[in-house]
Order: C-alpha cells, then sequence, then structure tokens
C-alpha cells in the first residue's frame, strides 16, 4: 500500500478540505501504520506548540559586553600582527628584488672589488676620524674640560630637582588617577 | 516577534555601543532559545549567542535596513549553531543543566508543574537532536518563531521547495521518535489529542 499521499495529509500543517478528510478517514480504517503517525504526530505537534521560549541566564548583557571588550582586544591584536605581518613581507620582498637586482646589475668580478674598496674606505675613514678627534682635543682650549664638567653638574642637579619633585608629588597627592 | 526601533540600528551602526547593548537586551531570548534548541546545552548556547551577537556587531555595517533586525540576527545565529553542529557530535541535554543554568520565559506554578513541564521539554529537546541541523532549523524557526516558509527559506538560504521538504521530513522523524519511545501509550494519547488534520 502506498502512504505517502496520506503522510502527507496527516503531517501537513495546512487545513484540509471535506474530500481530503474523508480520504483519509478511509485509510485509517484499515491503516494501523498511519494510525500511529497520527496519534504520535498529534502529541509533537501539541509539544510544540506548549514549548516555551527559554531565556539565557541572568546577566547576559553584562557577560556580552565583557566577552564584546574580549573580542575587541583579539581583534586588535589580530590585526596588529597582521599588519606586522605584511609590512615584514614587503621589506623581504624589497630586500630580495634589491639582491637580484644587485645580482643582475654586476658580476661577482665587480662585487669583490667593491666590497673590498667599500670596507677599507670605511677602516681609513675612522682612523681619520680618530686622530681628527685627537686633534681638536689639543688645540681647545684649557676652559673646555672646566665648562664640561660644568654642564654635566647642572644636568644633574635638574635632574635630581624633577626627581624630587615627583617623589613630593606622590607622596602628598598619592595616585589619585589609577584610584579613580 | 520583537521590533527594534530603526533609530537604534541606525546609532548601533554609527558606533554606538549604547544602542547595541540595548539590541542585545531585547534579542537576547530569542537568539539564545534559538542557540539552545539547537545545540541542547546551555552552556553551549550562551557562548553561541554571545558569538552571534559579537558577529552581528561587527557586521552591522553589512545590515540591510529594509530587512527586520530580528530575522537578520536569528539568520546569523542559524547559521554558527548549524556550523557548530557539523564541527562536532553533540551531546544530549543535560536537564540539571538545563534547570540551573536558564531561566523560564514565563512563571513556573509550582514544582510539580515544572517537573513535568522540564520532562516534556527534555523529551522534546531530545526528539529535536535526532535531526539534520538544517530540518531542525526549519522546525524551530516555524513552531517557536512562527515563520512562514518563506521566511525560513530566506533565514537560512535555502528555497522554499527546501525548506517544505524540510519541514516535511522533520515531522514525519518526529512522530517516528516519539512513536518508537512511548510505544504503550498511542491509543491514550490518541484519545487525548486528536489530529489537527482531521
Amino acid at each position: 500500500m502506498n502512504h505517502q499521499p496520506y503522510e502527507e495529509l496527516i503531517l501537513t500543517a495546512l487545513q484540509l478540505n471535506k474530500a481530503e478528510k474523508q480520504q483519509l478517514s478511509a485509510h485509517l480504517a484499515s491503516c494501523k501504520r498511519c494510525q500511529h503517525l497520527v496519534t504520535s504526530w498529534s502529541a509533537v505537534e501539541s509539544a510544540l506548540h506548549s514549548a516555551k521560549s527559554v531565556a539565557p541566564a541572568t546577566g547576559f548583557v553584562s557577560r556580552f559586553q565583557i566577552y564584546q571588550q574580549t573580542q575587541t582586544a583579539i581583534a586588535h591584536r589580530k590585526q596588529s600582527i597582521q599588519s606586522l605581518i605584511y609590512i615584514g613581507i614587503a621589506m623581504i620582498a624589497v630586500f630580495v628584488a634589491s639582491i637580484i637586482w644587485f645580482f643582475l646589475s654586476y658580476s661577482p668580478g665587480e662585487i669583490i672589488v667593491s666590497t673590498i674598496t667599500f670596507f677599507s674606505g670605511l677602516m681609513r675613514s675612522f682612523t681619520d676620524f680618530g686622530a681628527d678627534a685627537l686633534m681638536l682635543f689639543n688645540s681647545a682650549s684649557p676652559s673646555v674640560p672646566f665648562l664640561l664638567v660644568i654642564n654635566i653638574i647642572g644636568w644633574a642637579a635638574i635632574i635630581f630637582i624633577l626627581w624630587t619633585l615627583t617623589i613630593w608629588r606622590f607622596a602628598h597627592q598619592g595616585v589619585t588617577q589609577n584610584e579613580q | 516577534m520583537i521590533v527594534v526601533a530603526p533609530d537604534i540600528v541606525e546609532r548601533a551602526q554609527k558606533g554606538d555601543e549604547h544602542a547595541y547593548t540595548q539590541i542585545v537586551e531585547s534579542f537576547q531570548t530569542p537568539v539564545f532559545n534559538l542557540c539552545f534548541r539547537m545545540l541542547s546545552d546551555a552552556k553551549e548556547a550562551e557562548d553561541a549567542a554571545q558569538e552571534t551577537f559579537w558577529r552581528g556587531y561587527q557586521g552591522l555595517n553589512r545590515y540591510d535596513n529594509s530587512r527586520p533586525f530580528g530575522t537578520w540576527i536569528l539568520s546569523i545565529a542559524a547559521h554558527h549553531c548549524i556550523d557548530l553542529q557539523r564541527k562536532r557530535k553533540l551531546p544530549l541535554a543535560d536537564i540539571d543543566a538545563y534547570m540551573e543554568e536558564t531561566e523560564p520565559d514565563r512563571n513556573i506554578p509550582n514544582p510539580e508543574t515544572a517537573l513535568l513541564e522540564s520532562e516534556s521539554q527534555l523529551q522534546l529537546q531530545q526528539m529535536l537532536s535526532t535531526l539534520p541541523e538544517l530540518d531542525r532549523a526549519a522546525l524551530i524557526f516555524r513552531y517557536w518563531y512562527e515563520y512562514s516558509e518563506e521566511e525560513i527559506s530566506q533565514t537560512l538560504d535555502i528555497s522554499v521547495s527546501a525548506v517544505k521538504s524540510r519541514l516535511h521530513r522533520a515531522r514525519r522523524k518526529m512522530a517516528n521518535v516519539y512513536l518508537a519511545q512511548n510505544p504503550g501509550g498511542q491509543k491514550a494519547e490518541r484519545m487525548r489529542n486528536e489530529s489537527p488534520a482531521l
């Protein structure tokens, strides 16, 4: 026996017309399986219609606000990490492009000669700078070391006064901003 | 269905967190209820509801004002719960957790009624959990939110004919599960609950 048309009539959410009702009643009189379906679906439908909405435990909104703050912080951190990754990738790409360009533009011999020239120039500059500094110190006025010491003592005194003032402020006023 | 004033949504879209808090306050029960019916666990439903509101907050600029806000946020909740269900096998409803962690929507008259109600709710929840995710979502929208087939199709992004066939399949499955769970009580039940079709 084909039960499908009757199942559809039983399980439909629509109201049946007179002919459909008669057709279904005639079938139900002789079909145990569809009788069971009617019984069980009636009970289930009744339970579905009487089911209540379930509310969350008290304080859901406050819990959501905490969740929102946490998720916002995570999103910001993720964004910062992403930005750093993009910057890093861009820098690596530029570096790699420069290396490729460099090796395509110059022969290995030229690169070796340029490297040796660069480092020897660097060493010579360093030696010259040391000699120039020594010459400047020797030719300076005898009052220069004295002025240097005065300058250092002056800055130390300013820093000491600032530090004392800060300690005094915290001792007398407390850390009110943090307490608020 | 709860309706939220358009100016509140507009304010929330402009970044007013207070306005969004008002929205959360208004929709906390419908969203939580959907998550609970889908996931059968109060703790997971709470997490899913919070994630739904967070996703809603992030996607407020994509919200189309011509559409009811409730439909939009429930659509997010339904898709999130369907994804969660697909990712893991769900445990059956825990009645103690249900009683402790959730509050019923209206006052319960006495403890005996409360017990009977919670038992029948648990049975209903167990029957719901036997359904595939989309069938369950369609059934929940139909019976708890009284959505039409068109509204369900828009909310779940499936065709109207798919909604019809899923609802039919879900009803038959629920009836069969009920029959398997209550083999002795068919005659008595039939006398108490005559089919609306007849």
